[in-house]
């Protein structure tokens, strides 16, 4: 064998595909000149790279013996560790009183810890259990010193669900204040959290946090569960932890809404077609599917819609498989069992028995028919649910889809420091914004090659890696073109608890074809960049942003939270609309305090003065990334006191840096 | 153990249901007892019955079989089930992991069933819900649990003796002196913080002060100021402590006469009508009453209101208080200030 190893063999599923991903990558690597979005300018190197990197290793053999990067190490030392690290978080933000910049990196640094040792770990030092525990315990800090530091809810849409949704709920004692909108059949958040605050004679608040929040931790477990039928107990942990650390894993955990359950129930039906495809599965298994599948259907409609589309990826899986010899080529050998069940063999690797074809179908229909029939009866402003997406879904095509029309994907990407070529810190708020993503699809590109070569289940290995795909699409390529009524930010949470596991399965394929030395030089890097950019991402400091200038806080102080109260109680009830900033507009509509709206800087005359009768400024406004409107476009900009509240107002109310400006003939 | 044991004790194999049922049945009576909840009792057993218990019980009733010893990454079709296990049974972590948001969903539809019934959704027909669900699977998950021969059945244990063994070098004094040096450092942090005492940086310490009209009906509005005005009725500064203590203020009231220096607004006259003590305890709010009392002017004139902790300065500026606002007695005090001009 040369130094590159035997040339990659021709005809092979796998080698073609990342053949095409590298050629195309490559091609793709101009598209950065005609977007400044950061993701189009990184994906397709990244792309390149990873397939580059599998094409060279399917050159070289692979190894049977385990990882030749653990060392002994003292596991119970290292959770001990890992125990003050998170001890002296919650103190931190207990004294910062909010998760500051060193909250943030020690919170990171601490789970660098987690993810190194379960790399690193030898075999005989890696206790699976201990290390699940520190996982669980470090995303319930990161997660709850967020929801303690915070005063009210992270996030706009928390206002929405518990104080317009939940609270009336609440105060009647039935679901009838709900009836007329989507939420009506789909409760299970707000039926959830009303019965837990009912039950423990706590606020909204506190029952939402403590048992919905409590279960959006608990339920990375799922992950953990999933992994393991693809990779060994080392690649699960791997697995979990790496979407514990995650910012849109994060983001559901501090902003609690019905998209945080569906997640939860998403990975409920991950786990129930996984055992289906891996396990001699009975009755109890199809039961578990459709619990899940109904209560991702009664939680909230795009989750549902995503696990539908997880499940029809099963059934696309499913064809492939049963019809396309040539994507499993591993099928149909004579295999024996070999080490499956040691530690480190897991079932990335030649050998092994090749389980059949489980139909899907049956369970896609069940789960389009249920969820179809459930959304005909649901209404949206009057028209039955999916008559109205339907119809959105025609007139975008009809009116605003077009190629690289990227106003406002709302996703990984969004925000008004996504362009790299932003002034200031924005080129690095969008890079540290974009990185753990990048390692993400790094990984899961290499383990999606991998995996549809090698893994002994075909149809769970191309069920995971065609859903991420399809996934991917939804979030990435829709938006492209204009096309954003799926809500593609909402998605990258569910791709990356599949990215994950299959991800963990690349680093796998790495470890078994390269020198132990550059497999710990590789995880070092990745596994110390990882978590330092997830941590410290966009979507997972919604409470307190790392780039405080570029990314939005969709949180509030208390003086503001006491603002939004006293002038939506001194606002007359017939009064217009108030303008502010935006997020804090969402406040005072969300919260029922009186209608408000951003500012739209279009509408001044020509000596600046804004036409409206009432405004609102805070200090925000001047000092970090109050988003407004200019014309149709969303700006982050920064304004001083007199451009909203010109002293030729009335200045009516005043708390710290909040003014309430009036017209002096209102 | 021997199968002579476990007929032996009626509960042997059932434990776990037994706790679950009993968490179930004490949680239930609690609500019964003091349905207010709100009590670190009520979360103590609510907590747990709400997020992991019912989706227990249905995940017992669903898999009444002993965990598998296969790998689970073995494929379907590889695992052939070896002697006294079944291969479709679901691991402790699988059992736990699923058990999660089945609890939730659970939950939810005990919601959903008492709101469908005649009775509100309030803490008994609630917890009642929850407990008949709960109990249900319970006594599902006992009876798919029992027809299965005894060493085929899910047979949780507690390893007692092996979580202490364990506790003991995991809790080990270094642990324990690090996670105490910990909460030293954050107590003495929180002692002196709270001895800093408020200021205005402070966020979570604040007063709240407006200028505000009567609306009539006891109420107070931020509109009608210039009617207020010309019918003479005061106008109504409004203050609320939320410094967190006793807090002394000074509210010093300015009538002024404004007019412009290049683009800029500049006092052509000012003269301080009052200077007023208020002193409010956490969370007390008052209202100061102020007459406006408009002179004949050319230029627009206004209401200054300057709010300060403490005493207030023998020249006081909006720059130099703690909150500012005024108040402008002309409906147009820009066109006014154009007129005026030079």
């Amino acid at each position: 064998m040369s130094v590159l190893g035997d040339r990659p063999p021709t005809g092979r599923f796998d080698v073609t595909v990342a053949i095409v991903a590298f050629v195309v990558a490559l091609v793709l690597v101009p598209l950065r000149f005609l977007s400044s979005e950061v993701y189009i300018g990184t994906i397709p190197p990244v792309v390149a790279v990873a397939s580059g990197l599998y094409l060279l290793s399917v050159r070289r053999g692979a190894t049977t013996r385990g990882p030749g990067w653990t060392v002994d190490g003292n596991g119970v030392a290292l959770a001990e560790l890992v125990g003050i690290g998170l001890a002296a978080t919650v103190a931190l933000a207990a004294v910062d009183g909010t998760r500051s910049v060193r909250v943030l990196l020690l919170s990171a640094a601490v789970g660098a810890v987690i993810l190194l040792q379960i790399a690193f770990l030898s075999a005989e030092a890696l206790d699976g259990r201990l290390v699940l525990l520190q996982v669980l315990a470090h995303a319930a800090v990161v997660r709850f010193t967020g929801l303690w530091t915070t005063p009210s809810f992270i996030g706009v849409d928390n206002w929405t669900h518990i104080v317009e949704y939940a609270t009336p709920v609440m105060e009647g004692g039935s679901l009838a204040p709900m009836a007329g909108i989507k939420y009506f059949l789909a409760p299970v958040h707000h039926l959830a959290t009303v019965v837990s605050a009912q039950l423990l004679g706590v606020s909204l608040r506190t029952a939402l946090y403590a048992v919905v929040g409590g279960t959006v931790v608990l339920a990375l477990i799922l992950v953990f569960a999933i992994a393991r039928h693809f990779v060994s107990t080392r690649w699960a942990l791997l697995a979990t932890a790496a979407f514990a650390l995650a910012d849109q894993a994060v983001r559901w955990g501090l902003h609690i809404i019905p998209t945080s359950l569906g997640l939860v129930f998403f990975l409920g039906v991950v786990y129930a077609v996984t055992r289906l495809l891996h396990v001699d599965s009975g009755p109890a298994d199809w039961a578990l599917l459709g619990i899940c599948i109904v209560a991702v259907t009664f939680t909230h409609q795009l989750s549902a819609f995503v696990s539908l589309v997880f499940l029809g990826s099963g059934v696309l899986a499913q064809v492939l498989v049963s019809h396309v010899d040539w994507l499993t080529p591993v099928s149909g050998r004579s295999v024996t069992r070999g080490s499956t069940g040691s530690e480190e063999s897991g079932p990335v690797a030649d050998g092994g028995s090749v389980c059949g074809v489980v139909p899907l179908h049956g369970a896609f229909a069940f789960h389009l028919a249920f969820t179809g029939g459930v959304w005909a009866i649901t209404p949206w402003r009057g028209e039955p649910f999916i008559a109205r997406a339907t119809q959105l879904f025609w007139l975008t095509v009809q009116n605003s889809a077009g190629f690289l029309n990227l106003v406002d994907s709302g996703g990984a990407a969004s925000g008004g420091a996504a362009a790299a070529g932003s002034a200031g810190l924005g080129w690095l708020a969008a890079y540290v914004d974009a990185i753990g993503f990048l390692v993400l699809l790094f990984v899961t590109i290499l383990g999606s090659l991998a995996l549809v070569r090698r893994h002994r289940s075909p149809q769970a290995a191309h069920t995971l890696v065609v859903a991420i795909g399809v996934m991917l699409v939804f979030a990435f390529v829709l938006p492209l073109f204009g096309i954003r009524n799926f809500l593609p930010g909402r998605w990258y949470a569910f791709a990356y608890a599949l990215m994950a596991v299959v991800g963990v399965a690349g680093l796998a394929h790495l470890g078994r074809r390269f020198p132990a030395r550059a497999v710990a030089v590789l995880l070092v890097v990745l596994l110390l960049a990882y978590p330092f950019a997830m941590i410290t991402a966009q979507k997972a400091t919604l409470d307190d942003p790392t780039f405080e200038d570029e990314w939005p806080r969709y949180a509030y102080s208390e003086a503001e939270l006491a603002a939004v109260e006293t002038i939506g109680e001194a606002t007359p009830d017939d009064a217009a609309a108030l303008f502010t900033d935006h997020p804090y507009r969402t406040a005072f509509t969300g919260s029922g305090a009186h209608p408000a709206s951003a500012v739209n800087f279009s509408r001044a005359d020509d000596g600046g003065d804004l036409p409206y009768r009432r405004t609102v400024y805070r200090r925000y406004q001047s000092t970090a990334a109050p988003q407004f409107l200019d014309g149709s476009a969303v700006v982050t900009r920064q304004v001083s006191r007199d451009r909203v509240c010109p002293p030729t107002r009335n200045h009516v109310y005043a708390n710290q840096g909040i003014r309430l400006c009036t017209r002096p003939d209102v | 153990m021997t199968p002579t044991h476990i007929s032996d004790r009626p509960f042997a194999g059932f434990a776990d249901l037994v706790v679950i049922a009993a968490l179930a049945v004490v949680f239930g009576a609690l609500v019964a007892i003091a349905p207010a909840g709100g009590t670190p009792v009520h979360l103590l057993f609510g907590l747990p019955l709400l997020v992991f218990a019912p989706g227990y019980a249905v995940v017992a009733a669903l898999y009444p079989q002993a965990s598998t010893t296969t790998d689970e990454s073995r494929p379907r079709g590889a695992s052939v089930p070896e002697s006294g296990r079944l291969a479709g049974a679901l691991s402790p972590i699988g059992r736990f992991g699923a058990s999660v948001p089945l609890s939730v969903a659970v939950v939810a539809a005990a919601g959903a069933v008492v709101n469908a019934s005649p009775w509100l959704l309030r803490p008994l027909p609630l917890a009642t819900a929850v407990v008949l669900a709960t109990l249900a699977a319970v006594g599902a998950a006992a009876y798919r649990r029992h027809s299965l021969p005894e060493h085929l059945r899910y047979a949780p244990s507690v390893p007692w003796r092996g979580v202490a063994a364990a506790a003991r070098p995991r809790l080990s004094v270094t642990f324990l002196l690090g996670v105490v040096l910990l909460a030293s450092i954050a107590g003495a942090g929180a002692v002196a913080g709270g001895y800093a005492g408020p200021t205005d940086g402070d966020e979570t310490q604040f007063t709240e002060f407006a200028v505000l009209t009567d609306d009539g009906s006891g109420g107070f509005v931020a509109g009608n100021y210039t009617e207020t005005v010309a019918a003479g009725d005061p106008l109504s500064v409004y203050l609320a402590n939320d410094e967190g203590e006793q807090t002394d203020y000074t509210v010093v009231l300015t009538r002024q006469t404004v007019g412009t220096d290049g683009s800029e607004l500049a006092v052509v006259d000012a003269t301080e009508r009052d200077r007023r003590a208020v002193s409010l305890a956490d969370g007390e709010t008052a209202v100061l009453e102020y007459e406006p009392a408009p002179t004949d002017s050319d230029r627009p004139q206004r209401l200054r209101a300057l709010l300060y902790r403490g005493d207030a300065p023998d020249s006081p500026t909006p720059e130099s208080a703690d909150r500012a606002s005024h108040v402008w007695y002309d409906e147009d005090p820009e066109a006014a200030l154009n007129g005026t001009a030079g």
